[in-house]
């Protein structure tokens, strides 16, 4: 059970570094609800050069939540095992944890794609 | 300060609680144990009480959570029973049973029930606030 799995098919979104050159791209601030992991930066998007920066951060953002996954993920196999230091409480919390880090990745993704379908979609 | 901070502190509390609740769960099921844990005789076991510390769990030092530091015995003198066929009556035939008093552990107990319910408020509450953040976002 890897739902970092499917999450991981959004580095593909690299391949939108194309259309990160345009400054369109910072319709997507709405990232900056990541700020509730603590990793991106929404700012720094939107002041420097728009490329690698904004794509470096949503990067720390996955990773982020990749450890969160895999801090939930082994707290249920202790807890699972019969661990002593396993509490009910902080397992369904750090699974709660993760699931609104998922959420939250989901809601940028989905911007993200939003934002760049409205650019593909300009008329030349 | 960030939304996994408060379900962070509500945790901290939803944890401290739990123990405070196995501590009373172990002061009221030996409330007539008469040797320690050792087999020694004319030892009761005593009152045990949980010390609670404020730490800081995020960015902010106003953002505190809880900590169990310690686990302390009550040396309140506990009860002298005259019982000469008792096993552990000492030379004079009293036997020393425990300090605890099953009554106030019993408040206890529901005061940690509470506590721990109200922190699952917390925590229930601080993950709709992230739920209703997340649905700004939608169309």
């Amino acid at each position: 059970m890897n739902p970092i799995g499917a999450v991981s098919a959004i580095s593909g979104i690299s391949g939108v570094s194309g259309a990160s050159s345009i400054t369109g791209v910072n319709a997507v601030s709405g990232a900056s609800t990541l700020s509730g992991a603590g990793a991106v930066d929404g700012s720094a998007a939107s002041t420097q050069a728009p490329g690698n920066s904004f794509l470096n951060s949503l990067n720390d953002a996955f990773s982020q939540l990749n450890n969160q996954l895999s801090t939930a993920d082994s707290s249920i196999s202790s807890f699972a095992a019969g661990g002593s230091n396993a509490d009910i409480s902080t397992v369904m919390l750090q699974m709660e944890e993760a699931s609104l880090s998922v959420k939250t990745a989901t809601d940028v993704r989905d911007k993200l794609l939003e934002a760049y379908q409205d650019i593909m979609r300009t008329q030349v | 300060m960030s939304v996994f901070d408060t379900i962070r502190i509500a945790a901290s509390g939803l944890t401290a609680e739990r123990l405070r609740m196995d501590v009373a769960a172990s002061n009221i099921a030996n409330a007539q144990t008469t040797q320690t844990q050792n087999g020694q005789a004319g030892q009761p076991y005593q009152e045990e009480e949980v010390v609670f510390q404020a730490t800081q769990m995020g960015p902010m030092a106003a953002a505190q959570g809880v900590a169990a530091v310690a686990i302390v015995k009550s040396t309140q003198p506990g009860t002298r029973v005259y019982d000469p066929s008792n096993p552990d009556a000492d030379s004079t035939g009293f036997v020393n049973y425990p300090n605890v008093n099953v009554a106030s552990q019993m408040s206890d107990m529901m005061g940690a029930a509470r506590s721990y319910q109200v922190n699952a408020t917390v925590a229930q509450a601080a993950k709709q606030l992230a739920l209703d953040a997340l649905d700004l976002g939608k169309a």
